[in-house]
């Protein structure tokens, strides 16, 4: 019997090809706004997740940071010493390795005729390991070239570029700020992720950014440290915690004003982002459905009066009510379950699109429970606004059905 | 012979505004398996009303009516349905078939609702359309057939699941004298091979190829009369 409903619902849609299609466009529309947002949205959590992902499961990142309430507003923040870092490494037994790192924004470099504007990064050699992101040619720098304070750099690859640097590269002169330096060593392609581009970095010992900029960029400064146990994280996050506070001479009632930051955060701030932003689509999306679904109903009644004789013939010759039901119930759904596929089509499609259109985005990810939801809510729709015009159906009486001009 | 039908006293009340209209007004009929009975009268007599009940479509205010050994005045809407769906074989004026089928899907119709498997539907509807001598008509749709062949089609329909009675309204209404001798023929040879058949109509010439003619007038029967041998 469900067989035959479907092939009687086919055939009568295939009927009224044009009428089908249009009926089931609210549909179409809204499960496509859906996917469209969710893969775009998708495609960047994964591509920011991947990134934190690379810094490992046993990453923390220490950061010199007011607490939220006002009771700090004013007061100065005591920035992250280096001394500090060694500090905290012997006290706390769960850190294998803590690099720190200077931050120093937008200086100038030059070459030659050419000029830029870059982001440098002073560092220990540590800083590849706890990062993850090494050197492809030439080298980092060694503890000499940091105790030294030497004019030395490893440039991200997009430097190149910037300054138009020719072959040989490694030992070329470029000048960073009044000071020249020699370029030892080449970091791997890290690409781009919406402004923040690794490969335009240039990454000087940690030493030699101290000398040069003093101390009023220390403030700047943020510890990476890699645990020994990643499994234990929370332990080593309380260990840190518990250091610093002493160190930074917290009192037991005092807020802590630092923070710890880890890739779980960043992910989970990220999940919740994008829960919002597919909740906020599947919102307008539920709209669209709504109305689709009236749409579909008010056809489906139109349908049902269309085939009023139809229906009498059937229960003359034996059709039962749920009989009739059912067969306009599976007309309702197959209508609106192949709107929502459509939709699902057009929504990777756009995603696609949008993602591509964008510069520097990531690509589109359509996740399977996005589809398999697309579909679900989509029959869904189908069930709830072609269950009246069914039971409509089901429910003539089959003399005055027969007499229906 | 064994009452196929057997109608005791049925009445039939409608409210019509504030008026009580008694389309039926106490009719009591038997019918023989095997017989060939025409219903007439003018409008308003209550011959489409008794056909709507015998065809198990509606049912009385009152009063019994045996079907096959089966009390089916007090039956609800899905026990009507199976009754129809087994019992009964419909043919009407104007031929009633599904427009977007074929006519081998028009005949299997009644074995859809009586859940009979596909290969045995299909292989029953061939039967049964080569029976009223559409065999080479099969897969053709009604708007291309002639209203002859599209009458036979609806017999092949009513007959397909083997019911006891062949229930037909004014079935040449729409055809023209050629094709109407036909179906005639056609009648006569099912009932030859023992079908029951009632004819309710309004012409003479159409009643006459029955064996008996009943005649309704004010939702009465008025009279009762063989007109043919056998």
């Amino acid at each position: 019997m469900f067989r035959e409903n479907l092939m009687i619902a086919f055939k009568a849609l295939w009927a009224n090809k044009m009428r089908s299609l249009l009926t089931t466009l609210g549909v179409v529309i809204g499960v496509a706004a859906v996917i469209a947002v969710v893969s775009v949205v998708q495609g960047l959590f994964f591509a920011i997740n991947d990134i934190f992902k690379a810094f490992g499961s046993g990453w923390v990142r220490v950061m010199a940071m007011p607490p939220d309430d006002a009771s700090w507003e004013g007061k100065n923040i005591e920035p992250l010493y280096r001394e500090d870092a060694e500090y905290l490494r012997s006290h706390v037994p769960m850190i294998a390795e803590i690099a720190p790192a200077m931050f120093i924004p937008g200086q100038t470099i030059k070459h030659g005729e050419n000029r830029s504007s870059t982001d440098i990064l002073g560092t220990v050699p540590a800083f590849m390991d706890v990062v993850n992101f090494y050197v492809d040619q030439g080298r980092f720098f060694t503890h000499i070239d940091d105790k030294s304070s030497r004019r030395v750099c490893a440039i991200g690859e997009g430097i190149i570029e910037k300054l138009e640097l020719e072959e040989p590269i490694l030992g070329s002169q470029i000048q960073i700020g009044p000071e020249s330096f020699t370029i030892v060593g080449m970091m791997e392609a890290r690409g781009e992720l919406i402004g923040m581009n690794l490969d335009d970095y240039i990454f000087v010992p940690y030493g030699t950014a101290r000398s040069m900029f003093g101390e009023e960029m220390v403030g700047n400064t943020i510890w990476d440290i890699a645990v020994t146990d990643p499994e234990r994280l929370e332990l080593a996050k309380s260990q840190i915690t518990d250091v610093m506070r002493r160190k930074r001479r917290l009192a037991p009632e005092d807020p802590d004003d630092f923070r710890l930051f880890t890739q779980e955060q960043f992910t989970s701030a990220l999940g919740s982002i994008s829960r919002y932003a597919t909740g906020a689509a599947g919102g307008i999306a539920g709209v669209a459905l709504v109305v689709g679904g009236i749409g579909i109903m008010n056809i489906m009644l139109v349908s049902v009066t269309e085939r009023t004789r139809e229906i009498g013939v059937r229960k003359a010759v034996g059709a039962r009510r749920d009989n009739i039901l059912m067969q306009f119930l599976i007309e309702a759904v197959i209508l609106t379950v192949i709107g929502g596929g459509l939709g699902i089509a057009l929504g990777v499609g756009f995603g696609h699109l949008i993602a591509s259109l964008i510069p520097q985005f990531p690509p589109a990810h359509v996740p399977m429970w996005a589809v398999i939801a697309g579909f679900s809510v989509s029959g869904f729709v189908g069930v709830v606004f072609g269950v009246y015009p069914a039971m409509r159906a089901a429910r003539l009486d089959p003399i005055d059905a027969l007499r229906y001009e | 012979m064994a009452n196929l039908i057997q109608v005791r006293d049925l009445k039939k009340h409608y409210q019509m505004g504030s008026e009580n209209v008694h389309a039926l007004d106490g009719v009591s009929l038997d019918i023989e398996k095997g017989d060939y009975v025409a219903i007439m009268g003018p409008s308003g007599s209550g011959k489409s009303t008794l056909m709507n009940l015998i065809g198990c479509l509606d049912t009385p205010t009152s009063g019994s009516y045996v079907l096959n050994s089966k009390e089916v005045s007090t039956m609800n809407d899905d026990e009507l349905a199976a009754i129809r769906n087994k019992e009964i074989g419909f043919v009407f004026q104007t031929f009633n078939l599904l427009a977007r089928t074929t006519a081998l899907g028009n005949v299997e119709l009644p074995l859809i609702y009586a859940a009979v498997p596909r290969a045995e539907r299909v292989q029953r509807a061939r039967e049964a359309l080569n029976a009223v001598g559409l065999g080479d008509r099969m897969t053709h749709r009604p708007n291309q057939l002639s209203g002859g062949q599209r009458q036979r089609v609806a017999v092949a329909r009513a007959l397909v699941n083997r019911p006891s009675l062949l229930l037909a309204d004014e079935p040449t209404g729409n055809l023209d004298s050629k094709t109407t001798t036909e179906i005639m023929a056609l009648f006569d040879d099912l009932r030859s091979r023992g079908n029951t058949i009632v004819v309710v109509t309004h012409e003479e010439e159409i009643a006459h190829h029955a064996r008996r003619i009943v005649r309704l007038r004010d939702g009465k029967v008025v009279s009762d009369e063989v007109v043919k041998a056998a």
